[in-house]
Parts: C-alpha cells; sequence; structure tokens
C-alpha cells in the first residue's frame, strides 16, 4: 500500500471515531458522579460561588489542576457569552471528545510499531522505500487495525466523552507506552524530544490517576530492557516537570506541595478508605471484563499472548494494571478502562503482523512484487477475511455488551429534568429526590438554592420547583402542598409551586 | 486556542469565588415601612462564601427567605475556609433604612452559636456609609438602628467566634 492510501485510510478511521464520539456526545448519559463533583463543580463554584463542595474538596483529597484547566475553559466560554449549563458541560465533554481522537493516532503508531517489531527484515519494506514517502509505513496493516479498534471500540467511544481523571490519564499513558516502543526501537530521530515527552506524559498520567502507575513502570522496564538509559534518564527529567506543575499547584490552593496527593494515596491506599464506597470479590474486573466482550476477550487475550515477543510491554501492563487494581477492595469499572487500549493495540498489531506474512510468504519467492500466483490468493483473501472478522467480532460483541454503567441510577431523565427546571425565568430553588444522582449547580446553571427533598422544605417559599420520580411519596406530598406537574422526562416529574 | 485558554486561566485565577444571586421580584413594594430585604422583592445577595456539602446547602439565599420556623438546614453558613465572611444585601431600588434585625444561630440552635462580633454598614450611593459595629453580641434576635437615607444595600462583616463558621437565619432590613 502506498503511504498516501493508509493516509487515507487513516483519514477514514478519524471521520469515523468523530462520527461515534459525536453520537456518544448526544447520546451517552453521565457514568459517574464524580465526572461533575470532582472535576466541574469546585470549577463552576469558584467562579460563581454557588456550588456543591464533596467531603474530597472539604478534606483537601483533590488536585485543582483538572478542575482548574476546566475551570479556565468555564471562564473562557462565560467571557464568550455562553450562560447555560448544560451549554457548559457539553462543551467541555465535546473538549473530551476530540482529545480522545488522539488515541486513534496512538493505536496507529503503536499497532504500527508492534506489527513491525513482529516482522523480519524480509518481510517489511526497506527503510529506504519508506523514507522516500511513496510506501506506507511498515506494520501499516497493524496501525490501521489498531486505530480502527481504538477509533470504535464502544467502550472507548462512550468513555471518551466523560469529564474524569482517567481519560486523560488513559491518553497520556497510551502515548507514552507507545513513544517508550518508538525509544526503544534502533532508529529513532528526534530521540532526546521523545525521550522528555514520554517523561512528561507518563507524569500527566500519574498525577491525574495513581492508579495507573503500573503502566509507567512498565515503561520504565521497557527502556531499560532496550539498553536505552540515556533515554531513560531523559525520560526521568521530562516526568518532573508535571510533578513540579502538580506541587506548585497544590502548594498554592492547599498550602503545601503534593498534599492532596499524599493525602488521596493515604486515605485510598493506607487506610484503604475507599472501601466505604463498596467493596467488590477480586475476581470482579475479570467478571467485568467477560461481561463487556465475552467472545472478543478470549480472542484479544489469545492475540496477545500470540503476539508476546512484541508486544509484552502492553499486554503486561494491561495485566498488572488490572491485577494491581484487584487487590483495592473498591471497584470500579472506570479505573480500569486502561486496560482496554492497552490490550486491543497489541492485538491488533499481532492481527496485522499475521496478515504481512501471510500475504507476503503468497507472493513467488524473490519478486517482491504485488503480483500473487492464483493458488495462493485464496490465502491471502482468507487472511484479509480473517482480520476483518476480528475486527468486526470485537466491534460487535464490544456494542452489544456496551450499555449501563456503575451507577444505573444516573438516569438521564433526571439530568433532563433538572436542566428544564433551570432554564425557568421564574425558579428560584429547587427541592430534588436525590443530590448525588444530579449535575450539580453547573448542569442546573442557576445560583439558587438546592436540597434533597424534606416535606418540610416544602414550606420553604424559595423552593419553587420540585424533581423527584413519578409516582413517589414525595410527589404526592408535593402536590398536597400545592405543587403541580409541569414537565416530565423518562420516569421524572417537575412540580411548580401554585401560589406562595 | 492555547493563548485563549490562558486568558481564561488568568479569569479563572483572578475569581475570588464569591457568592452573587439576584432573586426575580415577585410583587410591588409596599408603601410604608416594610422588610425590603425580603425574597419576593428581588434582593441581591452576595456572600463571601457558604457551607456547601450535599445535604448541608446553608445557602446564603435563606437569609432573605423570610421564614418563621426554619429547619436548622435553611440558614447561611460560611465556609470552613472562609476567616473574613461577609453577606450583602443589595435592594433593587435605594430606601430610606431606619433598623436592621439579625436572627442569629441561636434563634434556632445552641447560642453558643450566635455571632458575637460584627460590624454592618449600610451602602450608599455617595459612599457615605453609616457603620454599626457590634463588640459582644448575646441576642440570638439582634435588632441594630441603623439609620441611613437613600440606601443601596447592607454590608455585613463578621468576625468568627474563635475558628468556628458564621451562622445566620435572616437578616430583616425595616424601613420605607
Amino acid at each position: 500500500m502506498t503511504r498516501r492510501n493508509a493516509m487515507l485510510a487513516l483519514g477514514g478511521i478519524f471521520l469515523l471515531g468523530l462520527g461515534l464520539r459525536v453520537l456518544a456526545l448526544f447520546g451517552e448519559p453521565p457514568h459517574h458522579p464524580d465526572e461533575f463533583f470532582q472535576y466541574l463543580e469546585p470549577g463552576w463554584q469558584r467562579l460563581g460561588g454557588a456550588g456543591v463542595e464533596t467531603w474530597e474538596w472539604r478534606d483537601g483529597l483533590r488536585s485543582w489542576v483538572l478542575p482548574g484547566y476546566h475551570g479556565a475553559w468555564m471562564a473562557l466560554f462565560a467571557r464568550l457569552g455562553v450562560r447555560d449549563g448544560v451549554t457548559f458541560v457539553t462543551l467541555l465533554r465535546a473538549h473530551w471528545a476530540l482529545l480522545s481522537l488522539t488515541l486513534i493516532w496512538a493505536g496507529w503508531r503503536g499497532g504500527a510499531l508492534l506489527a513491525r517489531r513482529r516482522l523480519t527484515a524480509k518481510v517489511a519494506p526497506a527503510r529506504s522505500e519508506e523514507a522516500n514517502g511513496t510506501t506506507a509505513p511498515a506494520g501499516w496493516q497493524g496501525g490501521l487495525l489498531a486505530a480502527l479498534l481504538c477509533a470504535a471500540f464502544p467502550l472507548l467511544v462512550r468513555f471518551s466523552v466523560h469529564t474524569l481523571s482517567e481519560l486523560p490519564s488513559i491518553l497520556c499513558m497510551v502515548w507514552a507506552l507507545v513513544l517508550t516502543g518508538e525509544l526503544a526501537e534502533p532508529e529513532v530521530r528526534a530521540r532526546r524530544a521523545k525521550a522528555l515527552s514520554t517523561g512528561a506524559l507518563l507524569g500527566f498520567g500519574v498525577c491525574l490517576r495513581i492508579q495507573h502507575a503500573p503502566v509507567a513502570l512498565l515503561s520504565v522496564l521497557w527502556l531499560l530492557w532496550a539498553r536505552r538509559f540515556r533515554g531513560l534518564a531523559l525520560v526521568a527529567a521530562g516526568a518532573a516537570l508535571p510533578a513540579a506543575v502538580f506541587g506548585i499547584v497544590d502548594m498554592l490552593t492547599w498550602g503545601k506541595p503534593f498534599v492532596s496527593f499524599i493525602a488521596y494515596v493515604k486515605f485510598n491506599f493506607v487506610e484503604e478508605g475507599a472501601a466505604l464506597f463498596g467493596s467488590m470479590p477480586r475476581w470482579w474486573y475479570a467478571q467485568t471484563f467477560f461481561s463487556r466482550l465475552p467472545l472478543g476477550l478470549p480472542l484479544l487475550g489469545i492475540l496477545c499472548v500470540l503476539g508476546i515477543r512484541a508486544g509484552w510491554p502492553f499486554f503486561a501492563a494491561a495485566l498488572v494494571l488490572a491485577l494491581t487494581l484487584s487487590t483495592q477492595a473498591h471497584k470500579e469499572e472506570r479505573f480500569a478502562m486502561l486496560v482496554w487500549p492497552l490490550m486491543l493495540i497489541p492485538a491488533a498489531g499481532y492481527a496485522g503482523a499475521c496478515l504481512v506474512r501471510r500475504v507476503s510468504l503468497s507472493r513467488p519467492p524473490g519478486t517482491g512484487s504485488e503480483t500473487i500466483a492464483p493458488p495462493r490468493r485464496h490465502r491471502v483473501w482468507l487472511a484479509h477475511s480473517a482480520t476483518a472478522a476480528f475486527a468486526v467480532l470485537v466491534l460487535a460483541d464490544g456494542a452489544l455488551h456496551c450499555r449501563g454503567n456503575d451507577f444505573p441510577d444516573l438516569s438521564p431523565g433526571r439530568f433532563a429534568a433538572q436542566a428544564w427546571a433551570g432554564r425557568q425565568p421564574g425558579i428560584t430553588g429547587l427541592l430534588y429526590d436525590e443530590p448525588l444522582y444530579f449535575g450539580g449547580y453547573l448542569w442546573f446553571g442557576r445560583p439558587f438554592p438546592q436540597l434533597q427533598f424534606e416535606p418540610s422544605l416544602l414550606g420553604n417559599p424559595l423552593f419553587s420547583h420540585v424533581v423527584v420520580p413519578r409516582g413517589s411519596q414525595a410527589m404526592y406530598a408535593a402536590e398536597r402542598q400545592g405543587f403541580a406537574q409541569v414537565f416530565a422526562a423518562e420516569d421524572f416529574v417537575v412540580l411548580l409551586r401554585q401560589a406562595r | 486556542m492555547a493563548v485563549a485558554w490562558l486568558f481564561g486561566l488568568a479569569s479563572f485565577v483572578a475569581a475570588d469565588g464569591h457568592f452573587e444571586a439576584a432573586l426575580p421580584r415577585q410583587r410591588a413594594q409596599p408603601t410604608g415601612i416594610h422588610n425590603f430585604s425580603l425574597w419576593e422583592l428581588g434582593p441581591t445577595v452576595r456572600a463571601s462564601s457558604y457551607l456547601s456539602g450535599w445535604n448541608e446547602q446553608h445557602h446564603p439565599l435563606f437569609l432573605v427567605d423570610g421564614r418563621q420556623w426554619p429547619g436548622v438546614v435553611e440558614k447561611w453558613a460560611s465556609a470552613q475556609g472562609d476567616r473574613h465572611p461577609w453577606v450583602e444585601i443589595l435592594w433593587q431600588k435605594p430606601h430610606d433604612l431606619e433598623r436592621v434585625v439579625l436572627r442569629h444561630a441561636g434563634w434556632r440552635e445552641t447560642p453558643a452559636f450566635t455571632a458575637r462580633r460584627y460590624a454592618i454598614r449600610c451602602l450608599t450611593a455617595t459612599g457615605q456609609d453609616a457603620v454599626v459595629t457590634i463588640a459582644a453580641n448575646e441576642a440570638a434576635v439582634a435588632a441594630h438602628e441603623l439609620p441611613c437615607r437613600q440606601a443601596r444595600g447592607i454590608r455585613l462583616e463578621f468576625e468568627r467566634n474563635d475558628d468556628d463558621i458564621v451562622r445566620l437565619f435572616e437578616v430583616e432590613t425595616w424601613g420605607r
């Protein structure tokens, strides 16, 4: 394949990824309360004064880096005239969806890299051919396949629009591992810049999600294995920058460098405080992975094992991450989302390498041309079909089992009802059934009080609206106090006070 | 894009996190002596901060809700980290202020929560603001004479009781 055709195919995959993310932007329900209360609401509260402060923020367990990053965008949007809370959230979700497209590029480079690592010199195109720009990069088959999986794997598409710390960390860690692999290659251009970038990405990835640290260890191990000691030193230097950023931000906001990081580690790992939010069995992640990809996961696992010689750092990172997370009592699916690209990329790399090998073995010896003898065309066709079948199986299996998340109570109806109430000109206060499952003050878009429903609060004239489940005791209590239904979304109703 | 984001970051860092909300006016102003901070007359409430946990939204607008029998959540409380709590209530048009009534925490909770040291400043367009300073308040419902013509609003500045937060149920401003 020519480089131009490979780039066209990659462009098509980008467009597919973009289209799917646009669908996710408008169809994906909230995944976790944290995406509002930990990473958006603090920034919103700083800008407008109204917000919900969770215990993590009261006790200083969170860094201001990510909420500050979101807050800067909010301040900019506000200057540009955005006033509606839902618009703020949609813009931020779109921003992350766009950034998540970089995962496709990482998949392309990672898949090609791993396919190339498996190929012998005979099979791979000559470097000179590649360098003159006419031929697609060696291992392009693995690259395109990995890019396709990263673009369209349903869980990754769904996850790409959530304002959680996992997503930026996933992007950083996958990119860091791909760049590490490129650093370990014998011929690398711009090694210093690549090593510093790798370090910066690892640093940001770990600072954003300490749980992803095992992936950083694999990156280090890979460089040691490849005897890239100077590169490793540069990686360490690069990692110092994000560490310094997080330390300085903590000093400016909490009074001491790294104090939120230390408090977070102490609470979650030393005191195992996260277990307060639920304990799951050790095999919970394995069960969850199988439930998400019952047919495709064994196939992914087999391909990763078969391609272990080239793709071990990715597959080992996935395994070590899953095992490390399994040792923690409290488990959530989002914690382990990084496992998916770490398995998809090496599996695609191996499948791409197999395809190259099958096609090249089918060529008449010594020709090096695209001409394939008729009896062997069948084998080539089979190889292409098997590769396509692998991609279709993984994507279709993923699509069939991608619904639901850890918080089924995060109903789109609740959010729609709250947003509708927030847009009413006469609103002065809102009572709702469960604060945890709403979108906070940012989604509400108004600075008026929001409180959990209590019958006694119906007597406070500030509370003009109530959002509760249809047919609930709260709904009947509100109706008895003179409220009447004015809006409904799924199982939720908005009631308006008829007379003060 | 990066420059635009940096501009946003500068605005974000410059924000001090104070609260502000303007209530829509529900009815016309009475002509006689009345409490012109009442919520239905459309005051604007500003506050340095408020205690804002999920189930403990001690929202500043509770200061003007006019409730006679509020629950303990229906009061303003400053945030834990707020060293210099303040509240402002601004009116849609100037009024001749006569007195300010504060319903402190002791009105519905333990007297120990009642704010002891605070100042009430009358805000006017001329900047010639009348001030009353209270150094040792014990009253759960404290009435303070503060004659002030053409007042735009009032500002309350508190000194915390030791390191405790400030709690206040209601602010009433009487005059015409």
